[in-house]
């Protein structure tokens, strides 16, 4: 017997220490550990706009990733991420950005789980991307996404893909709250989502992708058919002045993604069209839309290392005033800068303009290890020009006006283990 | 006795290429003849793999390391097909460069970028890049076809107190960096011994120098360490490799798009 049952006894120590080894060693178990923490510093250039906003605010976030396979065929990855915000509740969350078992047999592949998934090639805007509901809190770019449940069945063949996604749970947007920047001054109810099908959230919904390579140009088609990741917004009056609701419709696109390589020119086209979806006064309307642009890179600039690319975008939204969003007919200009120094340090400057006011966007995102496995990142956006919200005429363009004090400024330091 | 049939063919093989050479008439033909036995010599190693540390030095002695994985498939019909994917710095863990290397064509390349779940198509251009802050350029380290060049043979010479053929070569594509190269080519292994890049400006612009040469599965040379010297600004990089796995479990499902996002 032994008289200790909370410390393992002695002989099976070793054992204990030799298993954990095995999980934690990569080369033996085939696991692999990848994780990343960052410190954030978020200041705006101008004081808030709205009751209970701070200027500044701190965030950490933390994004774990185990992957363990386990011989030829299956494997297995789970990807927690954490988010703490110093003034905002809203940006403070946690999600399961993967868990996700996938089996590659001779023929298909098979995946069942939580998956983070993007399409799309052009820069600016992501049209066709679609499947994976975008976190935009973390990000203005939409390039964060929230884990998505889904099974895969994936076909490769020559020069191709087919996937076949059947996605059985769909996740809501999540949207700001009262100490948020970057928001609407009406608070959005992001509890009492409407939908369209009585299914809500639990609507089955199917998507397909096929994806080929031909000498100098890659094809992308996709069909979605199920609830629509971006919302309408309702406004109802409320005992304390007017609430918007999300309401979720039942929709289906089809997307074209295009990309030609020629020389030092990426040439790039994004295209859906999209039936089922409320337009910005509630009315249904088949609309199509796209992103046409050209990435021209110049390389070993001035005979040095350093890469250059021109980045030129065309936006454009079939529904105009009555867009869901304010990109809705814009010109973008860009430039990435890729130092290829020992710090691999990389530059993206992009200039979003309107065409029809005099509205514009500045992003700055540039990033540089200062020591090994330590990154220092710098963002910014600049909002200047954006035309007035009027509640009774509202105009796409217009929609983005309560950001116009939210100019600011990211410092971010990232720890990569 | 099997040790005596080996050198008899090896002899063999020797003079019967020599009288070839011999046959092969004028610099041009010459150049070709040595790149295409070269190419002859490396047939049938299947597919190998190979782990590759990078240091990169600039001139104020400071230093970067990358590392990285290297999956070679030979190609039978069509040129090879490789496959990096990068582990350090970890800023970039995960990135995974795909390329299908084509006889006298345009190569296709395809880069996975984890962080945001994409597969980018990039353009023939970017070979004349540098790969990862280095002194390699993309083109320097990808597959290598004889067609992609037109050849001149130069001279015998001795290099590093072995018997060498100093070859120039013209890259045919124009979206390389380089007008010609001048290589080492010894003759004992028809080994790159040494290596000269010459740029859009004529310029030497690079030297590359290949050391350790280690014999797998008695056929295939391959170094281990290849130094890339800029010859402008004096700043260089090692190429570090510990050992080559020949025949190992890769296939050309191991060399696709979708096997990019699965890379690790």
């Amino acid at each position: 017997m032994r008289d200790n049952w909370i410390l393992p006894d002695k002989s099976s120590l070793p054992k204990a220490i030799l298993f954990l080894a095995w999980i934690l060693s990569p080369g033996i178990a085939a696991a692999e550990f990848e994780s990343e923490i960052t410190l954030s510093i978020r200041a705006f250039n101008h004081s808030a706009r709205f009751e209970d906003q701070a200027n500044q605010h701190a965030t950490a976030f933390a994004q774990f990733n185990w992957y363990q396979s386990f011989g030829d065929i299956w494997s297995f990855e789970i990807e927690p991420y954490i988010r703490l915000d110093s003034a905002d509740e809203a940006r403070s969350t946690s999600d399961l950005r993967r868990a996700f078992l996938l089996g590659e047999f001779d023929r298909f592949e098979f995946g069942i789980g939580i998956q983070q998934l993007f399409w799309g090639v052009t820069e600016s805007t992501h049209l066709v991307d679609i499947v994976a509901q975008t976190d935009n809190l973390a990000a203005l770019d939409q390039e964060e996404k929230l884990g998505q449940p889904l099974i895969v069945f994936s076909v490769p063949f020559s020069r191709g893909l087919f996937d076949l996604y059947l996605l059985p749970y769909f996740r809501e947007q999540t949207f700001p709250e009262a100490g948020s920047r970057l928001r609407f001054e009406t608070l959005i109810d992001g509890d009492n989502a409407q939908y369209e099908h009585p299914d809500e959230e639990s609507h089955l919904d199917v998507a397909v992708r096929l994806n080929h390579s031909f000498a100098h140009i890659e094809l992308g088609l996709s069909h979605f058919q199920g609830t629509a990741r971006q919302p309408n917004f309702q406004f109802f009056p409320g005992p304390s002045g007017p609430v918007i609701q999300p309401y979720y419709a039942q929709i289906r696109q089809t997307g074209l993604e295009l990309q030609g390589v020629w020389e030092s020119w990426l040439l790039k086209l994004e295209a859906i069209y999209r039936s089922g979806q409320p337009d910005l006064t509630f009315s249904e309307q088949d609309y199509w839309a796209s992103t046409v642009g050209f990435e021209y890179s110049f390389y070993s600039l001035f005979d040095t290392v350093q890469d250059l690319g021109l980045i030129v975008e065309y936006i454009y939204d079939d529904r105009g005033d009555l867009a869901l969003t304010s990109s809705e007919q814009d010109w973008v200009v860009g430039i990435r800068w890729a130092l290829n120094d020992l710090r691999s340090s990389e530059v993206l400057f992009l200039i979003i303009k309107d065409l029809d006011t005099a509205a514009r966007t500045l992003v700055v995102e540039a990033s540089s290890e200062i020591i090994d496995d330590w990154e220092l990142v710098i963002e910014s956006t600049i909002f200047s020009n954006l035309p007035p919200f009027n509640p009774l005429e509202p105009k796409a363009d217009a929609l983005v006006f309560d950001l116009r004090d939210d100019d600011y400024l990211e410092l971010s330091l990232r720890y990569y283990f | 006795m099997q040790l005596r049939s080996k050198l008899i063919l090896v002899l063999t093989s020797i003079s019967l290429f020599s009288s070839f050479v011999l046959l092969a008439a004028s610099p041009e033909e010459k150049g070709r003849a040595i790149f295409e036995e070269m190419d002859r010599r490396d047939l049938g190693f299947v597919n190998f793999s190979s782990v590759q540390k990078m240091v990169l030095h600039n001139t104020s002695g400071q230093q970067s390391t990358r590392v990285m994985e290297n999956q070679v498939l030979e190609g039978e019909s069509s040129g090879d097909k490789t496959l990096i994917i990068f582990r350090e710095p970890k800023k970039i863990r995960g990135t995974a460069l795909l390329t299908h290397a084509h006889q006298g064509a345009d190569d296709d390349q395809w880069l996975f970028l984890p962080k945001l779940d994409r597969v980018k198509r990039i353009s023939g251009a970017s070979k004349a890049g540098s790969f990862l802050g280095s002194e390699f350029a993309y083109e320097d380290l990808a597959p290598q076809e004889v067609d992609d060049y037109q050849y001149k043979f130069i001279r015998d010479d001795i290099f590093n107190g072995e018997e060498v053929f100093v070859v120039e070569r013209y890259p045919k594509d124009k979206d390389s960096g380089y007008t010609r190269q001048i290589l080492w080519v010894d003759k004992t292994a028809y080994r790159i011994q040494r290596a000269e890049f010459y740029d859009r400006k004529e310029a030497l612009a690079k030297t590359l120098e290949a050391r350790e040469y280690k014999l797998y599965l008695d056929k295939y040379w391959r170094p281990h360490n290849l130094t890339m010297v800029n010859e402008i600004d004096g700043k260089r990089t090692e190429l570090l490799i510990d050992e080559y796995q020949f025949r190992v479990d890769l296939a050309d499902d191991d060399f696709t798009q979708a096997s990019l996002r699965r890379a690790r």
